[in-house]
């Protein structure tokens, strides 16, 4: 990726430093609005704020011991620190196929969430 | 010997004003809370209104495995199970707070709410006895209430292999509409 547009960069340098800083700007964006939601769940209710994020206890405890400071740290990174708790293809496929009785399958999608959850986190 | 302390009285009656707050039969408090009936009476009356239903707890695990029970029972199971584990709650604050957890996800598919907190914490006792068990579903490997001694090694959760008229009861028809969800109890 970087070496493709390396040839470019010379000439719109610029324009591509900005693109690449809205992305970050987005990246620390959905960082911190990811950060400062766990630690509002964990300190309400961490046994429900558990559930909820799908964290394991030590990193429930981490998060709700950063100072303000140092949520505006970590989230400041190119790497979006949040990623999807499900991966195998099943909950998603009942999740976005359309169904003709949608209840039964989104129940179906709940459960597995749920169980995904319980056995992983625990 | 001190009497017993105000503290954990305060507790106790926190603990019994959430169960009946979900709608818990008195049955349920008298065996998680150690306050005197006659105490649970007037909590109950002030909570609601009104005086407690009377009348026997339902005993059966069999309601836990037709179709439509199994799948909420599954549900709340889960999020019991992941309730108790994660945390150092007592049985019963686990119980409080998976309810609570399964009446929200229940309510947000748009369903009607078919396990009662009774039934709830009739379905944590079976399993403290043995009686009931979780088994993971060969299909798609979600975690499903089943009987403790049922072959389970080829085991299809009621939502993989749905039988033709699952939830096709009056009730679930009916049931479309929150107000008229509840069941007995």
């Amino acid at each position: 990726m970087i070496d493709a547009s390396e040839e470019v960069s010379s000439v719109r340098q610029p324009a591509a430093r900005s693109a690449v800083q809205r992305l970050n700007d987005e990246i620390r964006d959905a960082n911190l609005t990811y950060l400062m939601l766990a630690q509002q769940l964990i300190r309400a209710d961490r046994s429900e704020a558990l559930y909820r994020l799908g964290l394991s206890g030590e990193v429930a405890d981490i998060l709700d011991s950063l100072t303000t400071a140092q949520v505006l740290r970590v989230a400041s990174s190119n790497m979006l620190l949040a990623r999807f708790r499900f991966d195998d293809s099943m909950v998603w496929s009942l999740l976005a196929s359309p169904k003709r009785d949608e209840a039964p399958s989104r129940m179906h999608a709940a459960i597995l969430m749920a169980s995904r959850t319980t056995t992983e986190s625990v | 010997m001190m009497a017993r302390s105000v503290l954990t009285e305060a507790r106790q009656i926190d603990i019994a004003r959430d169960l009946i707050e979900l709608d818990a039969r008195l049955q349920v408090l008298e065996a998680e809370v150690s306050l005197s009936r006659e105490r649970l009476l007037r909590l109950y009356r002030e909570v609601k209104g009104k005086s407690p239903p009377k009348g026997m707890l339902p005993f059966s695990t069999d309601w836990f495995m037709t179709w439509q029970p199994n799948i909420h029972s599954s549900l709340f199971m889960n999020i019991y199970q992941h309730q108790f584990k994660s945390s150092d709650l007592e049985p019963v604050e686990a119980l409080i707070r998976a309810f609570r957890l399964y009446r929200e996800q229940v309510e947000s598919l748009g369903m009607p709410e078919v396990l009662s907190v009774t039934r709830a914490w009739r379905l944590t006792r079976f399993f403290g006895a043995g009686m009931l068990g979780m088994t993971e579903c060969t299909s798609c490997r979600g975690h499903f209430v089943t009987h403790s001694f049922e072959l389970s090694h080829q085991y299809v959760c009621g939502l993989c292999n749905m039988p033709s008229r699952a939830g096709k009861t009056r009730q679930a028809v009916v049931g479309r509409e929150p107000a008229t969800t509840c069941a007995a109890f």
